[in-house]
């Protein structure tokens, strides 16, 4: 998450700004612990205001337990930090604390801001609606499983997808924004609790399942408009990108795919053959970003499904990606790792990489022609010789057996 | 065969002389009147000497130079390899081409990268099914094809028109045995998994061998004897079990030849590419003539066991029977 020229990430123990122009700290504040999770801005009384998660400071089982009641608390005690997250809010001019609610569970979800609520969802498999001005929760929701997966939210409906480990069942749940009411739940039966976050999109929602279809549902019952294959399954942390009338979604073992909103039809599909486990698709202009585990960031054009350019491999994958005016900043793991910021090269020039799935006739051929000449040279010299000397496999009655005939040596 | 051109062909070297199993009886300890006592699992895996089929690396080693003798069997393989591949290619599929290394691989295995190259093009639904159904009759013809084929390069030294129209008297066979295939495989993935990850791969694995090992000769049996496919496969389950053969070595090293060494040594991996590199051609192309080798290993075997295989069930006596038997040919 960008904002005025300054990164903003969630470390162990601290929330970190970081300058975009130079890759200096400008700010810190300390965090107590937990999961790592995508930070949000939201705006109250006119200030911008940073929502992230922090806690619980060691790993605790889940409460079963809803978070304690519509009363944000800022002294939380070490007990209910230790049972779980906290949603901190904090005013960015200043960085100094604006409210702190404790959830009671652990999330992991990251938060998802729709004008001034924010929404956050936790092991227990319990949605928040907190409003950002006062940190009082707007109402929670039950859902059961775990809700451990970025929430989207668009026109007044808020998608959650909770999973169920024990019963190997995933389900998206529509609740309406302003009251947390179920409006339809949908449960693909895949047998498995692998699948991407869910994305709002023009006309409706899209997520990706174990079953490896890319499923669009209709926001109004959920129904299925349409669904597409992919080649794998989908990450969790991993998201489809809306926008400009299309769909973009990677795949866990390396392809990428534009599909068209209306039917699902695939644009173009681009196989990278490297996993892409913590990176969602960005589009910018006319590329989709994507960063790669063997720590590649790789731009497609979107128009001609082609590669334009790549950085290098180095150890540490690459997460997940924002945008600013002049660079793009990403999250790096590995050894060193952080943030890194890629800006823009002038010395470099566009490539033009078909995907690799794109038939090659020419070049597959002559490669086919070369290894079955090859081959068959291989196979048919030593076999003719073999032949002289063994004979054939069988002989005709009352011919004479010239030779012992066994090839294999061991008659 | 022998009948087309009006003379008998028999092995170059014969193990022993071709016994009438109906007119003589089998010894009780199924050692096959050979006087050594039977290995384990009754000699399908260790053998016992003396089996009326050939050892396994002769009919490895005959197998492989019928094929690789006949070029017109060589490049009819490489040509069927390319040509499945950009069929492939044709219906949508995105994969890794080192796929390709079991593309003619012998039953269930053909049936297991049929099913898996389905799910990979379709997912699992209606396109899935119409997509096995076309695989297994293309399969089917071409089995036939090249089991007619096989057995001519085996006996006459040759291919021509003649093997190839011998094989569609295997239509029916092959095509029973792709759908026995099928059902092993569906079963498997049903039962097994109801076992626990350890004992139901191992049941699963086990039941994909015995496939192979009931039903890898009945092509052969169909094209040289032009019986009902019933009738086929149960002579091929008779000549599996004829003792000493290590028959079920050969059917567990092709096993796990085919499937976790092939595969995980295929160069290129899992990567998914339209274009091949070279040395996954050759790696491809080669592995797929040992297949069709390892199909005229069958054929080679059945055609020399082929007089001993009894035309009905063997009877097993009871162990009391068996002593008093041996009782009395002692006196």
């Amino acid at each position: 998450m960008i904002a005025e020229g300054v990164a903003i990430a969630v470390g162990r123990e601290a929330v970190y700004g970081v300058e975009v122009s130079s890759g200096e700290i400008a700010w810190e504040v300390a965090r107590g612990g937990g999961p790592l999770s995508v930070p949000a801005l939201g705006q109250a009384d006119g200030e911008r205001v940073l929502l992230y998660l922090e806690g619980p400071s060691r790993e605790a089982e889940p409460s079963p337990l809803p978070s304690p009641g519509p009363s944000p608390s800022t002294d939380a005690t070490e007990g209910e930090r230790a049972a779980g997250s906290d949603l901190v809010a904090l005013d960015l001019a200043d960085r100094s604390e604006r409210w702190r609610l404790p959830l009671g569970a652990t999330s992991r979800t990251g938060v998802t801001v729709d004008g001034d609520v924010a929404y956050v969802g936790d092991q227990a498999g319990v949605v928040h609606a907190v409003g950002i001005d006062d940190g009082r929760e707007r109402w929670t929701r039950e859902l059961g499983g775990r809700t451990d997966l970025p929430i989207a939210v668009a026109d007044g409906v808020v998608y959650v997808v909770s999973r169920h480990a024990v019963d190997r069942n995933v389900q998206l749940s529509a609740l309406a924004a302003g009251d947390g009411e179920p409006a339809w739940r949908v449960a693909p039966q895949v047998g498995s609790t692998t699948v991407s976050a869910p994305a709002a999109v023009d006309g409706g929602v899209v997520i990706g399942t174990a079953d490896r279809l890319v499923r669009m549902l209709d926001p109004g019952d959920g129904h299925e408009r349409w669904s597409v294959l992919a080649l794998s399954l989908f990450s969790p942390v991993s998201a489809p990108a809306a926008g400009g009338g299309d769909v973009l979604i990677a795949d866990l073992g390396g392809g990428l795919y534009r599909l068209d909103p209306e039917d699902g039809s695939r644009r173009w599909g681009y196989q990278l053959n490297e996993l892409i486990l913590r990176s969602s698709p960005v589009r910018t202009g006319d590329v989709a970003l994507v960063g790669l585990n063997d720590g590649r960031l790789v731009a497609i054009d979107v128009g001609t499904g082609r590669l334009v350019w790549e950085s290098g491999a180095t150890p540490g994958l690459i997460g997940t990606i924002a945008l600013s005016a002049d660079a793009v900043v990403a999250v790096k793991g590995g050894p060193e790792a952080g943030l890194i910021a890629f800006e823009h090269d002038p010395e470099g020039t566009l490539v033009d990489v078909p995907s690799p799935t794109e038939l090659a006739p020419g070049a597959t051929l002559a490669r086919a022609a070369m290894a079955a000449a090859a081959v068959f040279a291989v196979a048919f010299v030593p076999a003719v010789l073999a032949r002289r000397r063994f004979g054939d496999a069988f002989e005709t009655e009352g011919e004479p057996d010239e030779v012992e005939a066994d090839p294999g040596g061991d008659g | 065969m022998s009948g087309k051109k009006g003379r008998k062909r028999r092995p170059r070297r014969e193990a022993r002389p071709a016994r009438a199993a109906a007119a003589e009886p089998e010894p009780e300890d199924g050692s096959a009147g050979t006087g050594r006592r039977p290995g384990p699992f009754g000699g399908v895996l260790f053998g016992a000497g003396g089996s009326p089929l050939p050892p396994v690396m002769r009919s490895l080693g005959r197998g492989f130079l019928a094929v690789a003798a006949q070029p017109a069997l060589l490049a009819g393989v490489l040509l069927l390899v390319l040509l499945g591949w950009l069929g492939l290619l044709a219906l949508g599929f995105e994969g890794a081409p080192s796929r390709m290394v079991d593309a003619l691989a012998m039953a269930p295995i053909s049936t297991y990268f049929d099913l898996g190259t389905g799910a990979s093009l379709y997912g699992i639904g209606t396109s899935f099914l119409l997509f096995t159904l076309a695989a297994l009759a293309v399969r089917t013809v071409l089995y036939s094809v090249l089991a007619g084929v096989i057995v001519e390069a085996l006996e006459d030294g040759r291919v021509s028109v003649a093997g190839l129209l011998l094989g569609v008297r295997a239509l029916p066979t092959v095509l029973i045995v792709q759908a026995f295939s099928f059902s092993i495989i569906v079963f498997g993935n049903i039962v097994f998994p109801a076992l626990g990850p350890g004992i139901g791969f191992l049941g699963f694995v086990a039941s994909l061998v015995a496939g192979l090992f009931f039903l890898g000769f009945a092509p052969t049996v169909a094209v040289r004897e032009g019986r009902t496919a019933m009738e086929a496969i149960r002579r091929s389950g008779r000549a599996a079990m004829m003792p000493g053969g290590r028959h079920l070595l050969l059917c567990a090293l092709y096993f796990f030849l085919a499937l976790p060494i092939v595969v995980g040594f295929s160069p290129g991996g899992t990567e998914i590419t339209a274009n091949p590199t070279l040395g996954t051609w050759v790696f491809v192309f080669a592995v797929n003539v040992a297949h069709v080798g390892f199909m005229a290993a069958f054929a080679y075997r059945w055609i020399v066991a082929e007089p001993s295989v009894p035309e009905q069930p063997i009877r097993r006596r009871r162990p009391a029977q068996a002593a008093a038997a041996r009782g009395q040919s002692r006196r």
